[in-house]
């Protein structure tokens, strides 16, 4: 097991409580409204505070005993969220390119291809639909080969077709960038074809092993 | 219980009367609006204060240069007496019958004020440590039109230019003389031997209220000023 | 009549160049910092907008009168009095048009969705990067409506360069009190074609700065 999580955080109403070790891996979260999925996410990416402890491989992301907490900028994450924060004056492949130096230019096309945006590239962000700018989000979170990947229902803009696609993708560039992929999502497929491991959250906790099939029902 | 709205009746009612009574009060008082020239000002509001402990008369005071306060009659402002700085602008105001006559309610002395000190040497003005000058603008304000034909006939206008800061009225002159903001300029002085100008104010009734004519009288009284003549302009 | 219109433009020019400056890192410092005293500064920005510019002009002539540390500093390393001469205007209408600037700076910095600012953190841009990708493009109208609004403001000035300006023809006698003066002194033609003209080249100017601001973008969510 490489990476180690630990948190605890308080955010209105919801008290966050989560513990976990994984691998690189993909996992689906799941739960209710107000389960704590997003929460946790974005104390993972360092948008949110938390106390405890994570760890990535050897990297100490937030250690409360020492009170070390590393800035976002600094953690070398991938975020999809559902506000995908495009900037509407660059071209899609400003975008994905964003904060990047050197840029790769054949990882940069086999992404783009992979995340069927590569079409897009000379266009202004701000005339696309909102299936491609969640591509175009999509490919920018991945394009730094970021640490770890967190994707808050990453295909929910997608038609069914093109979702399986993307799926198989995601799963080659994970193979590929041996990162952890912690993934949002209420859809079954995601779960049955995708995900290595499944957490499903209640309440702000973790409840791990839950089946497929209740997800779908909205149980567990 | 029952008590409390016949209360706020009455007290509505109260407010009312009292509002007419007080309504019909300040109406009873008359009111005689004065516009002064600037150069006056500190006078005039002397003699207000004087006047109305002895008349019912409650004057509002105008003050501005002669042109701006001519102007404004000349346009239409119900001004019921001018006290004017020069001789000029009453003879037009007759000319154009909004006035019936002038005549001298008062003067007062000009003298130069320079770096805290008072001077009869316009030379004086010429010292490089002397840098901003204070002049009333000579086509509004006769104090700054009779600075101006001073410093020409001494050959010193043309020179002294660079210096020259424009105020609006000989109130903004001596306030900024007073303040420090310049370092010379035309103030009023008390005696003769102190100063370089003198100036006659003009009084003129507007309208035909008595109490104008009352209060040219009063400050003529006041100021032991040439008697009163009445003296048409043609 | 021209000299004083030439000195209008100047004015307002200067006095808008200074303050596209001074107010941006302001109107940034004010939007995405919080201190101790914030809302005390916001207030003194504002102060002019209901300070009497004839209140404004005479506290900045008593500030910079020659007897000040300030007017002496002036002096002594300009040779030149500050008090009624054209850099002294400068600093009155600076003061007079600073909420015109710093406050349109602020509402188009407030209106960036704070999602962008995540996604600048997460992304790991640079202060630098994070600037030239979205705050400076996001502010671009916002910087325009202040340009537009401190040199029509600053050219209508009145009540405080004519306090502080001592209306001296051909360095601080403005078009505004050049037309102050033409109607005191009932020159009525002149009067009306200063006015005209001032009119003009506000509404020039305001047409031109209104229509480059026409192609902003929506900084609207979008999933």
């Amino acid at each position: 097991m490489k990476h180690h999580i630990q948190i605890t955080s308080k955010v209105g109403l919801l008290d966050l409580d989560v513990q976990a070790d994984f691998s690189d891996e993909i996992i689906l979260i799941s739960g209710e409204n107000g389960a704590g999925k997003t929460t946790l996410l974005r104390c993972l990416a360092g948008l949110q505070q938390a106390q405890g402890q994570l760890l990535f491989n050897d990297d100490v992301w937030l250690d409360s005993c020492t009170s070390f907490v590393l800035p976002s900028k600094k953690r070398k994450v991938g975020c999809l969220w559902p506000d995908t924060a495009l900037l509407p004056w660059l071209s899609v492949e400003k975008n994905i390119t964003l904060g990047i130096e050197q840029v790769d230019k054949t990882w940069l096309k086999d992404l783009a291809e992979k995340m069927e945006v590569l079409p897009l590239m000379q266009r202004t962000s701000h005339m696309l639909s909102t299936g491609e700018g969640q591509r175009v989000a999509l490919a920018r979170a991945i394009c730094r080969k970021p640490t770890l990947l967190l994707l808050d229902e990453p295909f929910s803009a997608q038609a069914p077709t093109l979702r399986q696609r993307l799926r198989a993708s995601l799963k080659l560039m994970q193979i590929e960038l041996e990162i952890p992929i912690l993934m949002v999502s209420h859809d079954v497929e995601d779960a049955e074809t995708l995900a290595n491991q499944h957490w499903h959250m209640r309440e702000g906790k973790l409840i791990k092993g839950v089946a497929a099939k209740q997800i779908k029902r909205g149980e567990g | 219980m029952g008590s409390l709205p016949y209360s706020r009746k009455f007290q509505r009612i109260l407010c009312v009367v009292l509002l007419c009574f007080y309504g019909s009060l300040a109406q009873a008082q008359e009111v005689l609006t004065v516009a002064v020239a600037s150069s006056f000002y500190e006078q005039a509001k002397q003699y207000k204060k004087q006047f109305e402990a002895i008349y019912n008369v409650n004057i509002r005071l105008v003050s501005g240069s002669t042109g701006r306060l001519y102007n404004q009659i000349q346009q239409g402002a119900p001004f019921d007496v001018l006290i004017a700085a020069d001789l000029e602008r009453p003879a037009l105001l007759i000319q154009s019958h909004k006035a019936e006559t002038s005549f001298t309610v008062a003067e007062a002395y000009f003298g130069l004020l320079l770096d805290k000190h008072y001077t009869t040497d316009l030379n004086l003005l010429l010292a490089p440590n002397i840098r901003h000058i204070a002049i009333a603008n000579p086509n509004v304000a006769p104090l700054g039109k009779i600075s101006q034909t001073l410093l020409k006939k001494s050959n010193l206008w043309k020179v002294l230019k660079p210096k020259f800061v424009y105020a609006q009225n000989a109130l903004q002159v001596a306030s900024m003389v007073k303040d420090g903001l310049v370092d010379a300029g035309f103030v009023p002085v008390d005696s003769p031997d102190l100063s370089l100008a003198l100036i006659q104010y003009q009084g003129l009734s507007l309208t035909q209220k008595t109490s104008a004519d009352l209060w040219l009288q009063f400050i003529i009284a006041s100021t032991a000023a040439p008697k009163f003549k009445r003296k048409p302009h043609a | 009549m021209l000299e004083s219109l030439l000195i209008s433009l100047q004015l307002a020019i200067v006095t808008t160049a200074i303050l596209l400056v001074l107010a941006f890192p302001l109107a940034y410092v004010l939007t995405f910092k919080t201190f101790k005293g914030r809302t005390a500064v916001e207030v003194i920005v504002a102060l002019p907008l209901v300070l009497p510019p004839t209140v404004l002009g005479y506290f900045v002539l008593v500030m910079i009168a020659p007897d000040t540390s300030l007017g002496r500093a002036w002096q002594a390393v300009f040779d030149t009095s500050l008090a009624f001469s054209f850099s002294g205007m400068v600093i009155a209408s600076v003061l007079y048009s600073l909420p015109f600037a710093v406050q349109p700076m602020q509402q188009s910095l407030r209106a960036i969705p704070s999602s962008w600012l995540e996604m600048a953190n997460t992304q790991g841009l640079s202060l630098r990067q994070t600037l030239k990708h979205i705050i400076l493009p996001a502010a671009k109208g916002g910087v325009l409506v202040a340009a537009a609004l401190s040199f029509a403001h600053t050219m209508g000035e009145f009540g405080v360069v004519l306090m502080v300006g001592g209306s001296i023809p051909g360095e601080t006698k403005v078009a505004s009190i050049a037309l102050f003066e033409f109607v005191e002194m009932q020159q009525q033609s002149e009067a009306w074609l200063l006015a005209l003209i001032l009119l003009a080249v506000s509404f020039v100017m305001l047409s031109v700065v209104y229509t480059l601001n026409r192609h902003g973008f929506n900084m609207g969510t979008k999933s």
